[in-house]
């Protein structure tokens, strides 16, 4: 009984992960996408506890925490503090229409569930579907990083990619070993800091954070 | 503990710090280049006994030959191009393009660039390998975008984001390999070892998946068409000290992630891993080849040879058979100490002349005679033909293919290989000759000339005389991998 309820809020944080991210996809201005992607984390971070819970791995308590404190708050602060250097417009800067990268988001699922088909046979209700969604969640994230024209947009799609992979992880395997976790987390955050200067460098040169002036080095 | 890591571990961590600590004296620019070359001969003490058969698997480290091949080439050439920074941004930084604070950030970032790709090769866990790639991207994306220029930020831009997407997706892979390995290994799942030790048991569907997202998650880094996009930019842009890094020993550290997990699902589901690698690496150096042949920037030109070599060396990984594998271990050395002579030589043509159009550049024979010999020799070497480095490489590869009844695949690599050698001959050899411009300044320092003529000299004494002692070493690195899988 207690394993059904506990199987029926990993995969309600799962979902509502996707869902947070399709409607990430769907958002033209910049301060619901950070609020998105706030949400999104917070959510795989219950996902966490839940999972540290029931399975009595401890260092997934360690990787909930982390999960809270940098994602939910410390990463979104800073692309506020980002956007609030440099004169980021509040337009996303589509270069394919909501209703387009909606539709491709679909086919993403689609084509989520058909490559982890394989993968399904051995494992139980629960693993099957965050593994399928944890996959979506990548691909959507890849999508909007393809379909978006501003810097910092690209950059929350690589942090939602980050997340649907860490949904992976703790689904599937109860969490990679400590020092992967802390590594990936460490990893993200230079990233993020690194591409926040290169941001700021741009909008100097190109008065602008809109990546489509980036093509000057054509063949 | 093993004395010659610990040493070499400390001396790593010493210069760092006192790189950075240094970075606005005047010294830097003889400090650092000194720090390179006491890391060389460090580096070249703990992996000589390793090359020839020692394994040392201490703590979190682990070297057996091959990862000592790789770390060798980081450490002669980190060294040469940090000899060769001397020359060329002292020039930067007297014609007043490069301040004296940006110089000290160049000699700190290049000291931690080094030393991390060589880290990366002495980890027992693959984790701390995939760290130590994703650390060499966040460094060298600020050597990349070195010159505030928009061509150069827009490069750098392009290259972490498309090598942070990577990396991200490499990482998807390691979760699938570690949950293949729950209920099979106890402790220490990630540790390469270990996981060839149990490649046996691991389930074939997840590392099939695990396999695609490395070998496309690492792959980008290497610089496999189609997810090259980055590294034409990103090679033309940086400056020539770090282009020729960048080129010969970076794309190495991301080949070093695909090999590891190779050797191991190569146990675990035969013939696999062996026919993506095949397939990225034919269309590597098919696009390459072309991208050669049209090419006007000289440094676009030698970064899509790059992705060629890259290309090849995949090629012969993929094909598996001991010759082959043997072929892509001497094609790897051959590169990586023949690339940055042309990197390093253009350098020296690309300052003096101030410009990167092939077209635009005539005379150098005249003006520069030493840079036009060894660009030649280097050109030469670099398309293959004899007697240097990379004939050597190219040729043992294709026997390795027809050895192994690919008599087609033989077949249209020789065309390619064609295909490179007409396009760099258009393209280099009318630079040499004809009439300079009146105006050009020249620089003749040692520190200019001396690093290229070490390389070529090596790459022209393992084409011409490779010692027995070099083969074995080689035969070592390949019996690491075929031991087990051929």
């Amino acid at each position: 009984m207690e394993n059904a309820i506990i199987g029926n809020m990993i995969d309600l944080c799962a979902v509502m992960m996707l869902l947070t991210t399709v409607l990430a996809v769907a958002m033209t201005h910049m301060k619901p996408l950070i609020r998105l992607f706030s949400a999104q984390s917070l959510f795989l971070a219950v996902l966490a506890l839940i999972v540290a819970y029931s399975s009595g791995t401890s260092h997934i308590y360690i990787m909930c925490g982390l999960t809270l404190v940098l994602k939910v708050f410390v990463m979104p602060r800073m692309l506020w503090y980002i956007m609030d250097r440099i004169n980021v417009g509040r337009e996303v800067g589509l270069s394919l229409g909501i209703p387009g990268t909606l539709l491709a988001s679909g086919l993403m699922m689609v084509l989520s569930y058909y490559i982890t088909e394989p993968l399904l046979a051995t494992m139980h209700t629960v693993e099957r579907n965050c593994l399928a969604l944890s996959v979506s969640i990548l691909l959507i994230g890849l999508l909007m990083m393809c379909t978006r024209k501003n810097a910092i947009t690209e950059t929350i799609g690589l942090l939602m990619m980050e997340n649907g992979l860490f949904l992976g992880a703790v689904a599937l395997s109860h969490g990679m070993p400590l020092i992967v976790e802390i590594a990936a987390f460490f990893d993200v955050m230079v990233a993020v800091i690194i591409i926040g200067i290169f941001a700021h460098r741009i909008n100097r040169s190109f008065n602008s954070v809109d990546t489509s002036f980036l093509r000057r080095l054509r063949e | 503990m093993n004395t010659a890591l610990t040493s070499l571990i400390c001396a790593m961590a010493a210069s760092c710090v006192l790189c950075i600590a240094l970075r606005n004296r005047r010294c830097i620019g003889t400090l650092m280049p000194v720090c390179s070359i006491v890391l060389m001969v460090l580096a070249l003490n703990l992996c000589v006994p390793v090359l020839g058969g020692e394994v040392i698997d201490d703590g979190p480290f682990y070297m057996d030959p091959l990862s000592a091949v790789f770390m060798v080439l980081v450490a002669v050439v980190g060294c040469m191009a940090s000899v060769y920074s001397r020359a060329y941004m002292g020039l930067e930084n007297r014609e007043g393009v490069v301040n004296h604070r940006e110089l000290g950030q160049y000699y700190s970032l290049l000291i931690v660039f080094v030393s991390v790709m060589m880290l990366t090769f002495a980890a027992r866990s693959m984790a701390i390998v995939w760290l130590g790639v994703g650390a060499t991207t966040l460094v060298s994306t600020f050597l990349v975008g070195f010159y505030s220029r928009e061509e150069s930020t827009e490069a750098a831009w392009k290259y972490i984001i498309l090598c942070s997407v990577g990396i991200t997706i490499a990482l998807a892979g390691y979760t699938l390999v570690y949950a293949s390995t729950v209920g099979v290994i106890e402790h220490g799942a990630l540790d390469w070892p270990v996981l060839m030790a149990h490649a046996q048991e691991l389930d074939p569907t997840m590392m099939r998946m695990a396999m695609v997202l490395v070998i496309v998650g690492f792959g980008t880094k290497v610089g496999f068409v189609p997810m090259h996009t980055w590294l034409p930019d990103a090679h033309s842009q940086a400056p020539s000290p770090v282009s020729g890094l960048l080129s010969a020993v970076l794309l190495n550290c991301a080949m070093y992630g695909i090999l590891r997990f190779h050797a191991v699902s190569e146990i675990t589901v035969p013939g696999f891993s062996s026919t993506i690698l095949m397939a990225f690496g034919l269309v590597s150096l098919a696009v390459a080849a072309f991208f050669i042949a049209s090419s006007r920037d000289l440094k676009r030109m030698l970064a899509y040879s790059s992705i060629e070599n890259m290309g090849l060396i995949a090629l012969g990984f993929g094909i598996g058979t001991p010759v082959a594998v043997t072929g892509a271990v001497l094609q790897m050395v051959a590169h990586s100490v023949t690339k940055p002579v042309l990197f390093f030589s253009a350098g020296n043509i690309i300052q003096s002349y101030g410009t990167r159009d092939m077209s635009a550049i005539r005379g150098v024979g005249r003006v520069m005679p030493g840079t036009s010999w060894l660009l030649a020799a280097g050109t030469l070497a670099i398309v293959g033909a004899p007697p240097f480095a990379v004939f050597v490489g190219e040729l043992t590869i294709l026997s390795g293919m027809l050895g192994g009844g690919l008599v087609w695949l033989a077949a249209v690599t020789v065309v390619l290989l064609c295909v490179v050698f007409a396009g760099f001959a258009r393209n280099v050899f009318p630079m040499l000759s004809g009439d300079p411009p009146s105006d050009v300044p020249i620089d003749g320092s040692f520190c200019r000339i001396a690093p290229i003529a070490v390389l070529m000299a090596l790459s022209l004494s393992i084409g011409l005389f490779m010692p027995e002692q070099a083969m074995e070493w080689i035969g070592n690195a390949v019996g690491t991998f075929t031991g087990v899988v051929g």
